[in-house]
């Protein structure tokens, strides 16, 4: 385990103020960069990857007469082009734009070419963190690490959030789980509230969808409850008509988490498309299976089964 | 991963009244009587709002007998001679009465001693506006004048007023530099402003303002005459006969003329009652007729005496003179609240005919309407804005929590209502009861805007540094848009300056010359931005614009309160004023300072925002990156950017205000460092100082027409950034950052830092539900600590606006938040409307 450091740097994906469903409270949610899963319905394509990646958002090209650029060195040639006719907008080409970087994108007036992912130190990502401060006191939030997969640099988790705690800022992570135990033990000391996903629970339909077997992954819940009793746990699963959406997975974990009492919830989240754009902004195909989001009788019914087995009444649950 | 959900069931669910609208309901909640929905259809159904001359007609008529007297007796003699002869009309359904006008709709009145030049022209304006309509476009504040009014007008009251009314009397005696950097090129021009500076002085008669209204409640005209007619009485040093006279005789007339005016209520009442067939008629006429024959000139003994003698006197104060965005309610739950409580004992009333009462004046404020006749007012209060604030909650000025059962009544008694009153204002501070404030929130979340909150935890230190006692402090109540007033303390009543901040950047890159005016010199030479060696360079320059400019609207300012005593006066609101009072002086000439008075006049901005992101995108493109050069930059703005997209770009996407860049928000401090610290080199009196503000209501539209592009990548015609919010739609990391900016972007080292406006535009999905609900109570509280001034919410589909610009008359009563009033969509121009489909809308992150 490395020395936890101010200037400790991670790869981060975006900083998104204002969010109200990772946690208690009103929280500011740092996306960090690589993840060790894949699922089939992922809507965060960008956060996959281990480095920085090119990204392109055609719609906001303004042409090779007013702008053109990006069609000169640093880039590198034939990387980005443009088809004759009336449309003189950039095309990437995904092969030969390989590999770029700020230098490419920095030329871009217009914010169309850019970086998804950049490396920030600690104190760079709490500064802005915590101009929300003020809202943490009054909703009982406070920030959030997620990805990607936050355990996958737990040198930086450990060091942004055992600062976090420095600074007086209530914390929280989402993770996935598919960690080495190592990265667990580690940073979940510096966290108050484990949200953390049970994606499926039969270990073959878990590779099948999610690209990797659950064993580890689940032992290393069950080690994280008994390690760290005093922590909050809440499990969660994004729901995929198809997929998961069926009493016996939400039965499954109940039976799972119930037994430990400091997993204080379990959440369902139904499933949004809204990704399917950003894999046009990384020049991939939406291949991916035409998942619906459920229905709202779906996600009430499933509901209803955890309400009760937690002992309470479905009215007074929103949302 | 986890990212992956969002927990909404329905994507995007409606406000209440987007549902009223979709679903052709009358009105958004069901707590509202059949008799308030009919009343509502006649009113909506009168159409436009029309001219009402009767007032101005008979003011007209007493000033030709009176001239050559002293100027507040005429204007008691004038007030007495309308009240004796004006049309007394009720209506069906009415159960407070009174009205100056004769129709049961919107009106709006006009006042020939304020602007009686600018009529005729005016004329022509409103007919242009309704033939447009006409021809199917949206229609914009359009205005009613029948042909016989016209004639009025033509005939009778612009031949006297011509030249005797108070605007070209103001531009006339303005110094050569400040009128034609207000009035531009033209000296013959007195209607349209350059859009430089604002001055509305010569709009209004007076400043907003909000009447001591407990003190017609407790002691009646005939108490108040009381004692005039004692003070009188004592009057013995000649000095003092001679100054003092005139006022006091003015308020025993101004007495007699309110009791005369409901006297005639009352006894048309009693006439009506014993013709009336229907039994439940008959009751409610004969009720009126006993509440007119005792208030306004006793103190009232219930509560509907108290409200028919409150909207009595509110509306005297409209014939008495204009106020600008008109009169202010004061802390209604607070001064209404003993006759509630008393009668609610009694069994007089129940809550739910207290709501009907409340709501009967909140129809008649809704068709007091006011109408500008200069063009330049009417597009900065678009949509026919109105400042009626009704304060509700806070603290006592005995410091305790000030909510009580009347404030809920006043702000359940607005929520149904489909128009756009009344203008509910709640004071919030660090202990308002959580009860309280979820009632609130529900309210926000109907959409119509309202109500507004203001933060006790701001105004209250800003009241006590300013010279006020504890108890004053903790009393005053919110006045105008968003602004405040204590109302025995205060006496600035004259219309207040305002310094376009986008066209100072313009002066600072062009060396003084407008480009929308032709290059006309209205800045200082500060020479060609080319040669700025460094940043600090291109700040001097906008430091002494800015200056340049704060300097003429302080001229400006001393010439119109220099000049009022000599047009107007206002014998009611200043009997109502316990210092005027006391001294026995008119509150139009506070310019001569009452002794005891905080007297804070207004330096208004506008376009905060853009000059923040203008000044950032230079230090950024040019001087720090050196992305830009400066021949690149102001040859893409003299083209208005066209051809020069990629320039633009550049600019767009430079750092903006609003993003809790710290150094970006910087600029905003001092920005009004530097208006605060000029202001106070020129201060009126000791310790006392122009207050800096920023609450341009609509005006950031038309001044945005003023202003060539500018480098924070904003063509001309667009409008100008709002009150203090970021350039729209700049602010993109959301409402936490946002306000946090906000903030921190606002002088607060000088005690004189005034007023700020903040909209704030929430998609229905994101405060739907118990959860939303929460969370808007959560952003209040954040709001309050974060000590700001104000801040209002619009919830709102934007798919609902875009349906509304295509099909105005389904969408007819759909309201909007503007600045701090809401107005009927249809109402405003495209460009207004434009302007707040572009706000940025916040949205919770998923």
């Amino acid at each position: 385990m490395s020395q936890a450091t101010p200037n400790q740097k991670g790869l981060v994906l975006n900083i998104q103020h204002f969010c109200t469903n990772d946690g208690p409270g009103i929280r500011t949610t740092v996306f960090l960069k690589f993840c060790s899963l894949r699922c089939k319905w992922c809507c965060n394509p960008e956060s996959i990857g281990q480095r920085p990646e090119l990204a392109y958002d055609i719609n906001k090209c303004i042409g090779k007469k007013a702008c053109g650029k990006c069609l000169q060195p640093p880039a590198p040639e034939g990387a980005m082009y443009v088809l004759d006719g009336p449309d003189d907008r950039v095309h990437i080409n995904w092969d030969l734009a390989q590999g770029c970087g700020e230098e490419t994108t920095s030329v871009c007036p217009t914010g169309a070419l850019y970086l998804f992912g950049q490396e920030m130190t600690v104190d760079q990502v709490l500064d802005e963190v915590e101009q929300d401060s003020a809202f943490y006191r009054e909703s009982g939030g406070g920030v959030t690490l997620s990805g990607g997969e936050c355990l996958l640099q737990p040198d930086f988790s450990t060091a942004l959030l055992a600062e976090a705690h420095e600074r007086g800022i209530n914390t929280a992570i989402e993770t996935a789980g598919n960690v080495p135990w190592a990265f667990m033990e580690e940073v979940l000391p510096h966290v108050d509230t484990v949200l953390h996903d049970h994606k499926l629970t039969d270990p073959i339909r878990h590779k099948k969808w999610v690209g990797a077997d659950n064993t580890r992954i689940l032992a290393n819940f069950k080690k994280a409850y008994e390690t760290f009793p005093d922590k909050t746990f809440i499990a969660r699963t994004p729901i995929i008509p198809g997929v998961n959406d069926d009493e016996e997975h939400i039965r499954s974990v109940l039976a799972f988490i119930r037994p430990h009492k400091n997993v204080v919830d379990y959440q369902l989240l139904p499933y949004h498309r809204y990704g399917e754009t950003k894999y046009g902004f990384l020049g991939k195909v939406y291949e991916l299976e035409d998942f619906t989001p459920p229905s709202s009788e779906t996600m009430d019914r499933l509901r209803a089964i955890i309400d009760e087995s937690f002992g309470r009444t479905a009215a007074g649950k929103t949302g | 991963m986890a990212k992956a959900a969002v927990k909404l069931a329905d994507p995007n669910p409606l406000s209440a009244q987007e549902r009223a609208i979709e679903s052709g309901k009358k009105a958004l909640h069901e707590n509202v009587s059949e008799r308030i929905l009919r009343m509502i259809e006649l009113i909506r159904n009168y159409g436009d709002p029309r001219l009402t001359l009767d007032r101005t007609v008979l003011f007209t008529e007493s000033f030709k007998t009176t001239e050559g007297q002293p100027l507040v007796l005429r204007w008691a003699k004038a007030l007495k001679h309308i009240a004796e002869n004006i049309a007394v009309t009720i209506f069906a359904d009415e159960l407070i009465v009174g009205r100056p006008n004769t129709w049961f709709g919107r009106y709006g009145l006009v006042y020939g001693e304020l602007d009686g030049s600018l009529m005729k022209e005016a004329l022509g304006v409103f007919k242009a506006v309704k033939d447009k309509k006409g021809q199917g476009s949206i229609p914009s504040s359009s205005v009613t004048v029948l042909a016989e009014d016209g004639k009025v007008i033509e005939e009778v009251l612009f031949p006297y007023w011509n030249g005797r009314d108070f605007t070209p009397a103001f531009i006339k005696a303005l110094p050569e530099e400040t009128r034609h950097l207000i009035y531009g090129p033209d000296p013959n021009n007195i209607s349209v402003q350059t859009g430089m500076l604002m001055c509305t002085g010569a709009w209004r008669h007076s400043q907003n303002w909000a009447h001591d209204f407990g003190k017609i409640l407790t002691r009646g005209c005939k108490g108040i005459r009381d004692e005039a007619r004692a003070k009188l009485a004592a009057l013995e040093h000649p000095y003092d006969v001679v100054q003092k006279m005139p006022f006091l005789e003015s308020v025993i007339i101004v007495c007699d003329a309110m009791m005369t005016l409901a006297m005639r209520y009352g006894r048309l009442a009693a006439d009506m009652a014993s013709r009336e067939n229907d039994q439940q008629r008959k009751n409610e006429l004969q009720e009126i007729a006993e509440a007119c024959a005792w208030v306004p000139e006793n103190p009232a003994r219930t509560f509907r005496e108290a409200v028919q003698s409150q909207w009595f006197t509110q509306m005297f104060s409209r014939l008495e003179q204009n106020i600008g965005g008109q009169v202010s309610m004061g802390r209604m739950d607070q001064y209404l609240y003993p006759y509630y409580q008393k009668d609610l004992a009694d069994g007089r009333i129940t809550r739910e005919s207290a709501e009907e009462l409340l709501q009967c004046v909140w129809l008649n404020m809704w068709q007091s309407t006011e109408v500008k006749l200069s063009p330049s007012a009417a597009a900065s209060m678009e949509g026919f804005a109105h400042f009626e604030p009704v304060t509700i909650g806070g603290q006592t000025a005995d410091g305790l929590d000030a909510t009580n059962e009347l404030s809920y009544v006043i702000l359940e008694s607005a929520r149904p209502l489909p128009c756009t009153y009344p203008e509910i204002t709640v004071r919030i501070y660090a202990n308002t009861p959580d009860r309280f404030l979820h009632a609130v929130a529900e309210a926000v979340k109907d959409g119509t805007g309202r109500p507004k909150v203001v933060n006790d935890e701001n105004i209250v230190p800003f009241y006590l540094s300013n010279g006020a006692t504890v108890p004053e402090a903790l009393d005053y109540a919110c006045s105008g848009c968003c602004e405040s007033r204590l109302v025995n303390r205060e006496t600035q009543v004259t219309g207040n300056t305002g310094t376009n901040l986008g066209a100072v950047v313009e002066m600072a890159l062009r060396d003084g010359k407008s480009k929308v005016w032709k290059d006309e010199q209205f800045g200082l030479k500060t020479g060609d931005p080319k040669k700025f060696a460094t940043y600090e360079d291109l700040w001097r320059a906008f430091c002494a614009q800015l200056e340049h400019f704060t300097k003429h609207v302080m001229i400006q300012q001393c010439v119109a309160v220099t000049l009022k005593p000599h047009f107007f006066a206002a014998p009611m609101a200043s009997m109502l004023h316990d210092l005027a009072m006391k001294e026995c002086i008119d509150l139009h000439r506070h310019g001569e300072f009452i002794p005891g008075s905080i007297d804070l006049p207004c330096l208004e901005t506008v376009g905060k925002g853009t000059a923040i992101d203008s000044l950032a995108a230079i230090k950024h493109l040019i001087y720090d990156t050196k992305q830009l050069t400066w021949d690149a930059l102001l040859d893409a703005l003299e083209r208005n950017w066209e051809g020069k997209e990629a320039i633009r770009q550049l600019c767009l996407n430079a750092p903006k205000y609003g993003n809790g860049i710290e150094w970006v928000d910087a600029i905003g401090w001092e920005i009004e460092r530097i208006q605060l610290e000029c202001a106070r080199r020129y201060h009126v009196r000791a310790n006392q100082y122009y207050m800096q503000r920023s609450v341009p209501v609509t005006a950031h539209v038309p001044m945005g027409r003023a202003v060539w592009a500018t480098p924070n990548g904003r063509p001309n015609p667009e409008y100008l950034s709002e009150g203090i919010s970021a350039s729209h739609g700049m602010d993109v990391k959301g409402p936490t950052t946002a306000l946090h900016s906000m903030a921190r972007a606002r002088c607060g080292a000088y005690k004189e830092k005034g007023a700020d406006l903040i909209n704030m535009k929430f998609t229905p999905s994101t405060v739907a539900g118990e959860d939303g609900t929460r969370r808007l109570m959560q952003v209040i509280r954040t709001w309050c600590e974060l000590k700001l001034w104000h801040i209002q919410f619009n919830i709102i589909n934007k798919r609902t606006l875009l349906a509304a610009q295509k099909d105005p008359m389904k969408y007819r009563d759909l309201i909007v938040r503007i600045a701090g009033y809401s107005a009927f969509f249809v109402d405003l121009s495209p460009m207004q409307q434009a302007e707040i489909i572009a706000r940025t809308e916040e949205e919770m992150a998923h």
